[in-house]
């Protein structure tokens, strides 16, 4: 046994101080999490375009909150029209909810506390926080505007970093100024309906 | 008779290698198969299959005998099973979900 | 100072930082196979289809809805068009993702399941392509017959 080569208690003190190396290292934030969580970011681009174009959103006066009350009131945003008969009216946005939520996202409190209903701050769960960006634009490539401003292109801005996007073909509750297309020299409104691309974009 | 104690250091040290790679292997064995697992499900849900039916259901005159066994037979030729009445009662069943409402919309 | 066995010293350490770099990555790590890009974008596609089909299936639209289509189709010499509206405004709906659609209707006449592929809409597609469908109330008599519900199914790819 005393015949080795190395010796062992070499050995042993060399793992001992790469284990607390190690250790310490994690300790440093950000280093080594980054990479990691950059695969989540299309799950979440599903999931928030999914939560905006399907649902109505929680509760269903939600869209009445104001930029002072979005601190204490409980709410989810959804922008799907809800008809008392028939449900949810699926892929069918409303213009007034639209509105709010781009209310909401342009007051620097009210979109963190959009960004902790929508589920991307994780930071009190110990996990990360993403960033987002909704558009509305129409099939042509420009933003749909209503009343001659544009009615959603809120969020943060967009960087130059990975950014994941995930798209939805919508149409709106009320007709906008720019949601025809020009087919043969005419103006036309898909199916008779003011059609329209919601794109959201998630990144860390 | 003595015994040669030679070169224990390294079968101890090989021992402990081939332990440490099988660990190994079994942890990303474990990662591998939770992440095939965990893509597939968003693909697997049939949400808009079920929200069609709901759709259908909702109306009495797209509820009629005759329709509803068009709509068993085309969805027999995709593989589903799937059955409706009216008003919101919706029945869908393919390879890997089995879904029974009573009322579609909830 | 005794100056023998270094080479054997560093290849101890070189061997420990390995095995230890290698378990520390490997319990750490997330395993990078879900969902995979190209996934992604048949998640995206997919949805896009839906969409597409849940939007152009207006009830009160006339020519230019899926409805309208189904009832105003024309067959001859075993083809079958679509009125100009609803192929024009197809079509600029497929321009603007931007994809490649085929459209297929299927239905149930009395004895077996039929296909047909719209005129306009019958490129082939490409094996990564993605396949909606939607089921449509609505009949013609003329083209589809004894056809109460059509299933149209969209493929779409890029």
């Amino acid at each position: 046994m005393e015949d080795g080569k190395l010796s062992l208690d070499l050995l042993m003190g060399l793992s001992i101080f790469l284990f607390t190396f190690i250790f310490v290292a994690n300790f440093l934030p950000g280093v080594f999490a980054d990479v990691r969580n950059e695969i989540n970011l299309a799950n979440q681009a599903y999931r928030i375009s999914t939560l905006l174009v399907e649902d109505p959103g929680y509760s269903s006066s939600w869209y009445n909150i104001t930029e002072d009350r979005c601190r204490t009131e409980e709410f989810r945003p959804g922008l799907a029209v809800y008809d008392l008969e028939t449900g949810v009216k699926y892929n069918n946005l409303s213009v007034e909810k639209i509105q709010a939520f781009a209310r909401l996202l342009n007051n620097t409190t009210c979109i963190e506390r959009v960004r902790f209903y929508l589920g991307l701050n994780l930071s009190t769960l110990g996990g990360q926080v993403f960033r987002f960006n909704v558009s509305l634009k129409n099939l042509a490539g420009d933003l749909v505007t209503y009343n001659r401003s544009v009615l959603l292109n809120h969020g943060d801005k967009i960087p130059v970093t990975q950014v994941v996007r995930f798209e939805r073909i919508v149409y709106l509750d009320k007709w906008a100024d720019n949601c025809n297309v020009t087919i043969e020299g005419q103006n036309v409104a898909i199916a008779d309906r003011c059609v329209a691309k919601l794109e959201v974009s998630v990144w860390i | 008779m003595e015994v040669n104690e030679k070169g224990q250091m390294i079968l101890l040290f090989a021992a402990a290698v081939v332990v440490i790679i099988l660990s190994i292997s079994y942890v990303y064995a474990q990662n591998v198969i939770a992440g095939i697992e965990s893509s597939r499900t968003m693909l697997a849900f049939p949400k808009e299959e079920i929200r069609n039916l709901c759709e259908l259901a909702s109306s009495s005159s797209t509820s009629t005998d005759e329709v509803v066994r068009q709509v068993r037979i085309l969805c027999a030729k995709n593989g589903w099973v799937c059955n409706y009445n009216y008003p919101y009662r919706v029945e869908f069943k393919n390879l890997e979900v089995e879904y029974d409402a009573q009322d579609c919309r909830r | 100072m005794d100056l023998k066995g270094q080479t054997f010293t560093l290849e101890g350490v070189a061997a420990s930082l390995l095995i230890l770099i290698a378990t520390y990555t490997i319990f750490q790590s997330t395993v990078v196979m879900s969902p995979s890009w190209s996934e992604f974008n048949n998640i995206q596609l997919k949805q896009l289809g839906y969409d597409i089909l849940r939007v152009i299936d207006n009830p009160e639209a006339v020519n230019s809805s899926l409805r309208g289509m189904i009832g105003n189709l024309s067959c001859g010499d075993g083809n079958y068009y679509a009125p100009a509206e609803f192929s024009q405004n197809l079509s600029a709906l497929l321009n603007a993702l931007p994809a490649y659609g085929r459209v297929e209707l299927i239905w149930f006449n009395g004895s077996s399941i039929e296909t047909a592929v719209l005129f306009n809409f019958s490129k082939n597609p490409t094996p990564n392509a993605v396949r909606v469908s939607r089921l449509v109330a609505a009949s013609n008599d003329n083209c589809l017959p004894n056809a109460k519900i059509v299933e149209v199914r969209l493929t779409l790819w890029r």
